[in-house]
């Protein structure tokens, strides 16, 4: 059975032999694992592999950590991709506030040109046009909050 | 004066930080908090708790009028700044002694005097401190500066005065490049600062940011609780700091820390403090600034001396004259601190947003974990990114290493992003593990710092114990690659 995941927020699919509440074989990175359920308590849980090394990693609300690293894991579902695919362009990178918007709608543009600057957590962000073009529309103006990832301006 | 109230001018992990001090002294606390921090445990863990309202910080934690006036009604007779906000505002300061409170710092003169970036090299000068050459004097035009960037030789470091954080500091390679360095540094430093004075400093190659723990008492004592050394950054912050600093000879050692005892006296300061130093790949070291206040690292210093700097800060804001010796400060062991921030490391440590789902817990011993936050707390734009900061204790730095390898493992912080997975890939970095240390650690080592690729044999374990938890598709949905608008963006990106 293919299951469809994103780990770390990157798209990956996993082909899973078999599975039952204490045991799961699979296919991952060109080779065949398998891993045995041996002990639960809280959020850790502890899997021996075929050669009977053990690992310990904590498993909380899609957060795997463990081994040294972590790996943010979900499947992939409807709602997530629909959501990918209205981002894009020029997108706040991250929450925060307009600080400045340094262009008007009908201004032509370079690629590379700030358009407008974000600042949160005391930091500034230059918003930068991708392309040559026109400015179609600022979406927010100065001042204004928006959230990670929101379209903060068209280009034509 | 014994002190039986202190209200803490501050939030998250450093009010939290007193409140503990305080209360093994037997010390009330009092905290404040602006309306969007009222489920924040420093709120609750006080004896008391008042509200500043909501909005801009002007009108909640930098609201010096309204702190006051909570100090005075609920009678504390002390105020704690902790770090950041008004702790190196020599106003305030002022304001707090003049209501007839303690202010437990240093005094204001000591404040504003090392605010000054100008200033405060003009003053230690001459206390036989190493400086770095540079021009730090009042004329700011174009041509004569450049003509002392020549003096000095290039690469040269332009500086606002005023400054810090790495607002309005420029790097110069060549005399060509130097006016328009300079323009951009100026307009930078007048919008951050209202001040646009600049200084110009030779510029370090491989330097290390290496600074040393002093405490004062008003009985003229004047003591250092060694060095730490604080090279790894990002965006001129620290993100990784340690002691003792690898790499040290016990003479430069000795000296740094005696240079570092000797402006504490000649300044005749008060409490704790932080002289920091700029050291190049030859040992030679360099007055750099000296911070009025406790230090955000100052755990690992507690962790290798046993001090409590926040005790020792109270009992001298008493008046009391410190029992000790310098030959009894000890250096036991090695400390590491990590601070967790609510970061992007793989996207220009960009900060992110969310709820924080769960907190782990560290197992093993002499782990410490300060934190302003618990399961269900919200972080906003509007504060810090720092999350905590996870403090790991060893005989050894391969041991506190380790240590620390486990302990992130095992702290998670589910339902935001977070700089834990880059923490790990610092600590394991075969040159950090060689102490090989300097402030360009992280730009310099970008391609060595990335992340594993998504299909990597590692991540099969992880993989594993997804699939065996059981998580059902619907229940993913609330997971943290869909409730994080910064998460779902970067499954955009890749």
């Amino acid at each position: 059975m293919k299951r469809n995941l994103l780990l770390n927020q990157t798209a990956v699919s996993v082909d899973v032999n078999a599975i039952s509440a204490e045991k799961v074989s699979f296919e991952w990175a060109g080779s065949s694992h398998s891993f045995e359920l041996i002990q639960r308590s809280g959020d850790t849980v502890v899997l021996r592999d075929a050669q009977g090394v053990q690992h310990r990693l904590q498993v909380t609300s899609g957060l795997v950590s463990g081994c040294g690293l972590d790996a943010e894991i979900a499947d992939v579902t409807a709602g997530a991709k629909k959501k990918a695919a209205v981002l894009g362009g020029l997108n706040a990178p991250m929450p925060g506030k307009v600080f400045k918007v340094l262009v008007k709608t009908g201004e032509a543009v370079i690629k590379g040109q700030t358009l407008l600057v974000l600042e949160a957590m005391k930091m500034e962000h230059a918003i930068k046009a991708d392309k040559d073009g026109k400015v179609r529309k600022i979406l927010f103006k100065e001042g204004d909050l928006v959230q990670g990832g929101m379209a903060l301006a068209e280009l034509e | 004066m014994k002190i039986k109230k202190i209200l803490i001018a501050n939030r998250g992990e450093i009010a939290v930080r007193v409140i503990k001090s305080a209360r093994a002294m037997g010390i009330k606390t009092v905290a404040l908090y602006a309306d969007d921090d009222a489920k924040l445990p420093h709120v609750w863990m006080a004896d008391e708790a008042h509200c500043l309202g909501t909005g801009t910080l002007k009108e909640t934690y930098l609201n010096q009028a309204k702190i006051l006036e909570v100090a005075k009604s609920t009678k504390a007779d002390a105020i704690h700044p902790g770090y950041g906000f008004l702790s190196e505002n020599a106003g305030f300061c002022e304001a707090v002694e003049k209501a007839g409170l303690i202010f437990i710092g240093p005094t204001a003169e000591a404040i504003r005097l090392m605010g000054d970036k100008i200033g405060s090299k003009i003053a230690v000068e001459k206390y036989n401190v190493p400086m770095i050459p540079g021009y730090h004097g009042s004329n700011q035009d174009g041509a004569f500066l450049s003509g002392e960037a020549k003096r000095i030789g290039f690469p040269v470091l332009i500086k606002a005065s005023a400054g810090g954080g790495g607002k309005g500091m420029r790097i110069v390679h060549a005399e060509s490049e130097f006016l328009e360095a300079l323009a951009s540094a100026k307009s930078e430093a007048a919008k951050a600062f209202s001040n646009d004075a600049v200084l110009i400093e030779k510029y370090v190659t491989e330097p290390r940011h290496i600074e040393v723990q002093v405490m004062s008492d008003t009985h003229g004592q004047h003591f250092h609780l060694f060095e730490r050394e604080c090279s790894i950054q990002r965006r001129y912050q620290k993100v990784i700091e340690e002691t003792p600093a690898p790499r040290l000879s016990a003479e430069t050692q000795k000296a740094i820390c005696q240079t570092a005892v000797e402006i504490a006296k000649g300044i005749n300061y008060r409490g704790a403090g932080t002289v920091e130093f700029i050291m190049g790949a030859d040992q030679k070291f360099y007055f750099l600034e000296m911070n009025t206040r406790l230090q955000v690292e100052h755990p690992i210093t507690e962790m290798v001396t046993g001090f409590d700097l926040v005790g020792l800060q109270i009992q001298v804001a008493s008046g009391e004259k410190l029992n000790l010796k310098q030959v009894d400060i000890r250096q036991n062991g090695h400390a590491i601190e990590c601070r967790i921030c609510a970061e992007d490391p793989d996207n220009g440590f960009l900060p992110t947003v969310g709820t924080i789902k769960k907190i782990g817990t560290a197992t093993l011993k002499d782990v410490r974990l300060d934190c302003g936050y618990v399961d269900g707390s919200v972080v906003g734009v509007n504060y810090d990114p720092m999350l905590a900061k996870l403090i790991a204790w060893a005989p050894t730095r391969e041991e506190a290493i380790n240590k620390m390898l486990v302990a992130l493992d095992e702290v998670v912080f589910a339902g935001l992003k977070s700089n834990r997975d880059y923490l790990r890939r610092l600590l394991r970095h075969s040159d950090f593990k060689a102490g090989k240390t300097h402030t360009h650690f992280i730009p310099d080592h970008g391609e060595s710092l990335k992340p594993l690729p998504a299909e990597s044999k590692e991540f099969a374990v992880h993989v594993a114990a997804y699939l065996l938890a059981g998580t059902k598709p619907a229940a993913s949905s609330d997971g943290v690659a869909t409730t994080n608008p910064w998460t779902s963006l970067s499954g955009l990106r890749n």
